[in-house]
């Protein structure tokens, strides 16, 4: 058990658990807390999503399924049913984790298509969840459903407080998980999956097991994330919550940070997301997703390990990044070129830049199978 | 080596015993109606030309696919229904052909992972001590630290071995673990599989290379096309004319 | 009733669309085992080059093709070869080709902005013409379709059972190691492979450019669509590819008409489960081809 990683995870969640406070001493701006807890929402997503594929290597389109499925419940719980909404909370989480299951029943014993044919279905049912909300008037009929703020305990502070504590509490969550999944037998299971499933399975890892649990951990994880995100949405529309926008996210931010290791989506979304709100401020919101795209193909031809593999390969380079984001963030404050977040975003685009400049480190490039396979046959194969 | 028959003291019930093992795929059919006993502690040998079905034969004993009709017992209990990873935990064990390492993790965890999941389960920390010990068994303490690509075939099939070890097998099935090596590879590999014979480990081993089913088994089982041709001795089989013509008839230099 | 029958006729044609989008990934994807889901743009793209070259050129819609057909294949190429070049793997090629997808989806968006984009009636010479059994209409952009999905897959069938280089593909998706022994070249088989599969989304977008009205999330609304008649077919079955097209087609406007529009991609969603649950290899079997 590494004890130290734990107690930092759970001494920095403790910390940023009391800057609301600060935002109330010190009457800095509120928007940095709204700006914050949607960094905390881009953890819990991404974390969540590599649990299953990053971990375990299948590859899931669906993130935007269970992250849609938290939100709608949680509104309509509590719009048409009256429910409490923290009580919608973790009903939303299970049922997420439900569905997760049920699509991992499916898909996870189907033989030898089981990567490809899992990416794909879990693309449909993102779709299919479209459809269904926009049929049934039971939901809302296709039209958007208002969003109201819920009632709270008045000593849970100001609503952006309340916000930003459970984001990020769900985030904290996520990433606990995902740092115990790893250290643990599950952890080692699923990454002998994703490397060579049969042969894993012959030597006694139950991946039909393993892989459920990752998925429906991954599911809940995703829909609670999902009914917190409920309060920030003031209108939920079909088209504005089932999109692709969440699943090409998380993909980008997991495979940018690093997808073996809990800390690699931490990194990717704070890239991304300051990245992403730097473009759509300076009124480049239009060139988002091919920013997205291109940094997807970027990355899986030149870095695929991610940064976080960078920064622990290389600790020099490492440390030379950090001392870019401390430099260019300084730089950009100075000559006052935006606001806060901005001078941020800058220092994190310098210092990606300074890691991803130059090859990849040695021992972390992995080849693929049918190199090896390629490189050591000396006869034909016979059975 | 003496002609004597090895099948078991009627007492002893076998370890493994195939009965009428059939598979098909589609229209073809890769084994029909094999049947095989294997007693506690024997080497057997099994050869045949290409497409004999002996690949099968070994995918269906791990679990990695059912037969059509037919059953395998394992201890006297019925096992072809069962999943890979539970036969793994029931001690069956096998090597590939063509070696499949786990391509992320050095040598050691890759063992490791056997030594975790195997029929004695161990922590993560007790696996890596563990596969240290069983990197010794097959000689590749040295390389340790080494990721797969990084060693060359020889290594990686002693890897493959050496996991399959790990995870501490009644049965190892190994598929052609001598493909490939040179003949001071193979006596190396030999004297490996000795001593895994020796500490009581059952073997079957699917072999081209008849210098080490001849160095190796007690007993060689022939198939050709999906049937059991012979099942003796290797004196026996050897000289067995049809055994000769199914398949050495069609091997250049399989004495060699 | 009239309605059905209709509905009927036009989903059958339809689904030859469907059957074109199909082919050329059932094709990479039964023979190379790569899912490129760039595909998807490459049809997107075609269509709306095929719409703006038609608009602004006042050119036949169907001289296009000799403009994108070259063009995807082209392209189709340039990815199999970077595919190569990098040796990525299959899951990591699935996400390169799900960045590209979104990269062109972005450049379609920014290049024509969001609006519906169709061919003008007085420009497209197809698109009024149809020809009449009765009352039921037979539109010629579909039934040109129908008939290209009909003549691609059979075209195709006979290159792969009767060509050396359909030899060498099938031996190549049998077993890669062995068929490199007998001297067969994956990668450029690879890339010519890719490149025809490329040239067939050309041809099917060049079709839908004449058949309807464009938008950029179109390509989004196909994934689901296309990839039920991949697995319905039979992955790298192409004849299967077309029946099952045809089939989705009909169920597609049945229900469309019965029920919702909107409930159509649920119902072919779940024929999709089912026959996963049941005929993973799907209708017609695999790699009947």
């Amino acid at each position: 058990m590494r004890y130290g990683q734990l107690t930092a995870i759970l001494a920095v969640t403790a910390a940023l658990a009391f800057v609301p406070n600060l935002q109330d001493a010190t009457g800095f701006p509120v928007f940095y807390l709204v700006y914050a807890y949607f960094v905390f929402f881009w953890i819990a997503q991404s974390t969540s999503w590599n649990i299953l594929s990053g971990y375990s290597g299948y590859f899931s389109f669906g993130q935007g399924a269970f992250y849609g499925l938290g939100v709608y419940a949680a509104a309509d719980l509590m719009s048409r049913e009256g429910v409490d909404y923290f009580v919608t909370i973790p009903i939303a989480g299970v049922l997420g984790g439900l569905l997760a299951a049920g699509v991992g029943a499916l898909a996870f014993r189907l033989g030898s298509l089981r990567g490809e044919i899992f990416a794909l279905l879990t693309l449909a049912v993102t779709f299919t969840l479209s459809a269904i909300a926009q049929l049934s008037t039971w939901v809302d009929g296709g039209q958007g459903i208002p969003v109201q703020i819920p009632e709270y305990p008045a000593f849970l502070g100001e609503y952006q407080d309340l916000v930003y504590r459970l984001g990020l509490a769900v985030a904290a969550l996520a990433v606990l998980t995902a740092f115990l999944i790893q250290n643990s037998r599950l952890g080692w299971g699923l990454f002998a999956i994703r490397d060579e499933e049969d042969v894993a399975e012959e030597l006694g890892v139950p991946t039909f097991r393993h892989k459920m649990i990752a998925i429906t951990i991954s599911g809940f994880l995703g829909a609670l994330s999902g009914a917190v995100a409920a309060l920030q949405v003031g209108y939920l529309t079909p088209e504005g919550v089932f999109n692709l926008t969440v699943p090409l996210l998380v993909v980008v931010m997991a495979v940018l940070g690093g997808r073996r290791h809990w800390l690699g989506p931490i990194i990717g979304a704070v890239v991304i997301y300051s990245l992403q709100e730097r473009l759509t401020n300076s009124g480049l919101g239009d060139w988002g997703q091919v920013v997205l795209g291109g940094i997807l193909v970027f990355m899986i031809l030149f870095a695929p390990e991610g940064l976080y593999e960078r920064i622990v390969d290389r600790p020099r380079r490492a440390v030379a990044a950090g001392i870019t984001l401390v430099v260019a963030t300084a730089f950009a404050g100075v000559i006052g070129w935006g606001i806060a977040t901005d001078w941020l975003s800058t220092g994190l685009i310098a210092a990606t830049l300074v890691l991803l400049v130059g090859r990849p480190p040695g021992h972390a490039r992995r080849r693929p199978h049918r190199e090896l396979a390629a490189a050591g046959t000396g006869g034909v194969a016979s059975s | 080596m003496s002609a004597v028959s090895t099948s078991p003291a009627p007492s002893v019930a076998p370890l493994l015993e195939c009965t009428d093992v059939e598979k098909r795929f589609g229209g073809v059919r890769a084994l029909a109606g094999v049947s095989l006993t294997i007693s506690h502690g024997e080497s057997v040998g099994l050869v045949g030309p290409n497409g004999s079905g002996k690949s099968t034969l070994i995918s269906i004993l791990c679990g990695a696919q059912r037969p059509t009709a037919g059953a395998v017992r394992l201890d006297g209990r019925r096992v072809d229904r069962l999943d890979p990873h539970e036969l793994s935990h029931l001690g069956v064990a096998r090597t590939h052909q063509i070696p499949k390492p786990f391509a992320s993790m050095t040598v050691r965890d890759n063992v490791a992972v056997a030594c975790m999941f195997g029929r004695v389960g161990q922590t993560l920390a007790e696996a890596r001590s563990s596969a240290e010990e069983h990197l010794d068994v097959v000689g590749l303490a040295a390389q340790a630290d080494a990721l797969p690509h990084e060693i060359n075939l020889h290594q990686r099939q002693l890897l493959e071995l050496g996991r399959a070890l790990a995870t501490r097998p009644t049965l190892l099935l190994l598929d052609e673990v001598l493909a490939g090596l040179n003949p001071a590879e193979v006596d190396e590999a030999l004297g490996v599989l000795r001593s895994i014979r020796e500490g009581g480990t059952t073997i079957l081993m699917v072999e081209h290379v008849m210098r080490a089913v001849m160095g190796l088994a007690e007993r060689i089982v022939v198939l050709d096309q999906g049937k059991k041709l012979a099942d003796d001795v290797p004196d026996v089989v050897m000289n067995d004319p049809a055994v000769a013509e199914a398949y050495l008839g069609r091997e250049h230099g399989a004495r060699g | 009733m009239n309605t059905y029958v209709q509905a009927g006729v036009s989903g059958v044609m339809t689904g030859g669309l469907y059957a074109v989008m199909a082919l050329g990934l059932s094709l990479t994807w039964g023979l190379l085992k790569v899912i490129n889901l760039a595909h998807f743009a490459l049809i997107l793209g075609s269509a709306y080059i095929t719409y703006q070259v038609t608009t602004s050129t006042g050119a036949d819609p169907l001289l296009s093709g000799l403009i994108v057909v070259p063009c995807m294949f082209a392209i189709g190429v340039a990815i199999q070869w970077v595919i190569d070049r990098f040796q990525v793997d299959e899951f990591n090629s699935l996400l390169l080709s799900f960045g590209l997808f979104i990269i062109a989806i972005q450049l379609i968006n920014n290049i024509w902005s969001a609006d519906f984009r169709q061919i003008e009636a007085d420009e497209n010479p197809y698109a009024t013409r149809a020809f009449f059994v009765g009352s039921i209409a037979f539109p010629v952009p579909q039934l040109m379709a129908l008939g290209t999905a009909l003549a691609l897959a059979v075209a195709t069938y006979v290159v792969l059972r009767y060509t050396h280089f359909g030899r060498a593909l099938r031996a190549l998706a049998y077993d890669r190691e062995i068929a490199g022994a007998y001297g067969v070249d994956h990668r450029r088989i690879g890339m010519l492979t890719a490149g025809l599969a490329s040239a067939m989304a050309a041809l099917a977008g060049v079709l839908i450019g004449i058949n309807q009205a464009v938008f950029p999330q179109l390509a989004a609304e196909w994934v689901g669509l296309v990839f039920a008649v991949v697995i319905l077919g039979g992955i790298g079955n192409l004849l299967g590819a077309v029946a099952a097209g045809i089939l989705i087609g009909l169920v597609y406007s049945q229900v469309s008409v019965a029920w919702d529009p909107l409930g159509a991609p649920l119902v072919v969603f779940l024929l999709l489960i089912l026959a996963l649950l049941f005929r993973p290899n799907g209708l017609f079997g695999r790699l009947g081809s």
